[in-house]
């Protein structure tokens, strides 16, 4: 076999092959299918659909379960005993302009009740019993931090790593690093249900080539332009394309060297192909009634998220590298809808009502990766865009804070049932292992069989990194 | 110039620099003016010569650095939907005034708002850029989003009855004259006798499958549709 690659440069390579998800393996298809030879390229490019990762990676793909608004470390995962003994009484040291609004300085103790789970004895919040049966798969890391203390900038941070817009995130950089392992399916896919605070640029593949973009499906409507007009037949298309084809293969004829004009050709074969793939893949009622139950799909607190989470699953089955799911819903009360974990007024009432929408979607996503032997190969990724703060907002809410917060990994190269780096006794602030967004998309990456500082895209004039100047491995969570 | 936004030890040394030096002393003696510059190119014989095949150049020269041939361009995202509104007859040509965040208005693109959080979807799908970094150089790709919306969007849809009304309404018209007439405003050439014969028959068939009144008038624009398709409406050589 021919090594991947032998272009001279990756501007070349773009230029000629024109790739990306769906055109790396566009190339593919169409030296598979002679077309490039037939068309006498003088240097058809050899590649396969996939770039060959630096080394071999422990996961194929990402389901990151972003949860919009930011749901508060100390009602979920980062139980904190002194907090609970402390209610009202001051925070010492607290800034009450942490937040977005202003906080009052006094403790505000957890509604909810903690228990300690499975073998590692995870601490985890009542408002999440399923996601509380799979600690002993998961990375808890206590002691992450953001640098903005805004929903869009640091939604930005958390995609990009960097909280203005115009940087690429993450999805966009892997698909780049490693294409798509699909023909039929696009590298990248965004769900989300109501447009998450921030809308389409938290998503952004930024100034890298436009084919990185995620599909950004809003779980109600399907991919654009996948479905034939009303009124045209399968048969009357293909006719169509025919004459489409038999026209641009006699135009490619007189003009053998340009390699754009086939992958044109062929990209029209691709297209005609995903009308059929794509929403095969999306069915979710190709789904047994015992899966729709378990995800929660017959629920209406559920439904959205359990339908999610069905997608996710299925995409990356069928080979999609990244997921980014956008869950949560406001279930009529408690949040708004583009940040459902935003719990101001009251982080009780918010929570449960965010809590209910996810938590048995994804527990029953965890078990069915894990069943369908797939969560080896699968990093999932939960967390929101920052934390809340200790001290409340009024008398029952949390405002935002970006010095503390926890994010689990789980399948796909982590350890299981670790629990890493630490906030203070209120979980105010991160104290030990501080873990900052590049570090997180380092090792994101690093389970990928990426290295964060050779994964790089010249624009301007210099290398940029997802990572750009920093980023720590964090060992202590990989197997 | 390969890195137009990197001129620095960085960048990739021009292939012509007496010519770029004796382009920018030109541009200076001429008050800084463009359009005399592009005339100027555009007049050349680099710039006017054919996308034909030279064996011997093709083997030393691979890339097309020294410009021994001229290659296929794709047009850019703008020119793309301005040139599907002239070529369907939507196209409105006033001036100044109010931009717009529809792309499906007809006015020309340059008259689309660009704002950060909407971007235009038909201009990103094509490449045009995001607008909030300054880029040098745009990126031209090939993805089956784009082949979709030229498929199946209503955009697309709406553009082809527009182009197969401006070509088929006058009664009496032939499918043959609706050909002509169509690779003229499309693609500014008349269609070759084989051409003209593959799209006769791709309009009769397709006619004849949707079957009644409506037939025709739904193949023909069918074929406009397929027209705004073409490498050849897209690629300029």
């Amino acid at each position: 076999m021919t090594l991947p690659f032998n272009f001279r440069s990756r501007r070349a390579f773009l230029k000629n092959a024109g790739l990306g998800c769906g055109s790396l393996a566009m190339t593919s298809l169409l030296n598979d299918e002679g077309i490039l030879s037939k068309a006498g390229a003088a240097e058809a490019p050899t590649l396969s659909h996939t770039r060959p990762p630096h080394f071999a990676p422990k996961a194929k793909s990402v389901i990151w379960l972003f949860m919009p608004g930011s749901p508060s470390q100390m009602d979920t995962f980062d139980y904190k005993p002194e907090l609970q003994k402390r209610d009202g009484t001051p925070l010492k040291g607290a800034d009450p302009k942490t937040g977005f609004f202003t906080t009052s300085g006094k403790l505000l103790k957890s509604p909810f009740n903690f228990k300690q789970h499975g073998q590692s004895g995870a601490w985890v919040s009542e408002v999440f019993p399923h996601t509380a049966q799979h600690v002993d798969d998961m990375s808890f890391i206590y002691s992450c931090f953001s640098k903005s203390n805004n929903h869009t900038p640091a939604m930005l941070e958390m995609n990009s790593g960097m909280f203005l817009q115009g940087r690429p995130c993450m999805g966009s950089w892997v698909t780049y690093g490693l294409g798509s392992e699909n023909r039929n399916l696009p590298g990248f896919v965004v769900l989300h249900g109501a447009m998450p605070r921030g809308g389409k640029p938290i998503w952004s593949p930024g100034f890298l080539p436009k084919v990185y973009q995620p599909t950004s499906i809003n779980g109600v409507e399907p991919i654009g332009d996948l479905s034939r007009r009303n009124g045209m037949s399968e048969p009357q298309q293909r006719a169509q394309l025919d004459i489409l084809k038999a026209m641009n293969q006699q135009h490619q004829e007189l003009r053998p060297h340009e390699l754009d004009l086939a992958a044109r050709l062929e990209s029209f074969e691709l297209a005609y192909r995903m009308q059929t793939a794509a929403p095969e893949a999306m069915d979710v009622n190709q789904e047994s009634e015992t899966i729709h139950k378990a995800y929660g799909v017959d629920r209406a607190e559920t439904q959205l998220v359990a339908k999610q989470c069905i997608t996710a699953r299925r995409l990356v089955e069928r080979g999609v590298r990244f997921v980014q799911l956008y869950a949560g819903t406001n279930g009529g009360g408690g949040g708004v809808a583009d940040v459902p974990w935003d719990g101001h007024n009251d982080i009780g009432a918010n929570h449960r009502i965010a809590a209910k929408s996810v938590d048995q979607p994804i527990g029953a996503l965890l078990a069915d990766l894990k069943s369908r032997g797939m969560l080896d190969e699968t990093l999932v990724v939960w967390g929101g865009e920052f934390g809340r703060t200790s001290d409340s907002q009024g008398s029952l809410g949390r405002d935002h804070n970006p010095h503390a917060f926890t994010m689990w990994m789980a399948g796909g190269g982590i350890k299981g049932g670790v629990q890493y780096g630490a906030s203070d006794e209120f979980g105010y602030k991160a104290v030990e292992n501080r873990i900052g967004v590049n570090d997180l998309h380092a090792t994101i990456l690093h389970l990928l069989g990426i290295d964060h500082t050779k994964l790089t895209y010249r624009f301007n004039g210099r290398d940029f990194r997802l990572t750009d100047v920093g980023g720590k491995l964090i060992n202590e969570i990989l197997a | 110039m390969a890195t137009p936004s990197d001129f620095g030890r960085q960048g990739v040394p021009p292939t012509h620099p007496d010519l770029l030096d004796f382009l920018a002393e030109k541009l200076i003696r001429g008050g800084w003016k463009l359009k005399p510059i592009h005339q100027l190119i555009m007049n050349s014989s680099v710039y006017r010569q054919s996308g034909a095949d030279n064996a011997i150049a093709a083997k030393t020269d691979p890339d097309n650095k020294l410009w021994w041939r001229r290659g296929a361009m794709r047009l850019e995202a703008e020119v793309i939907r301005d040139t599907l509104l002239s070529v369907s007859g939507s196209l409105d040509k006033k001036m100044f005034g109010m931009g717009s965040l529809d792309q499906a208005s007809p006015r020309r693109s340059i008259y689309l708002t660009v704002k950060r959080s909407n971007l235009i979807p038909i201009l990103q799908l094509f490449d045009a850029p995001d607008s909030i970094q300054s880029i040098g150089h745009r990126d031209v790709t090939t993805v089956p989003p784009q082949s979709l919306a030229m498929m199946n969007s209503a955009l697309a849809r709406q553009l082809a009855e527009k182009f197969a009304n401006r070509v088929h309404s006058a009664p009496g018209k032939s499918i043959e004259q609706v050909v002509n007439e169509s690779y003229e405003l499309a693609l500014s050439r008349p269609p070759t006798a084989r051409e003209k014969q593959q799209m006769i028959s791709f309009i009769n068939a397709q006619a004849a499958t949707y079957g009644g009144d409506k037939g025709v008038e739904l193949a023909v624009t069918d074929y406009c549709q397929m027209m705004f398709c073409l490498n050849e409406f897209i690629f300029i050589d």
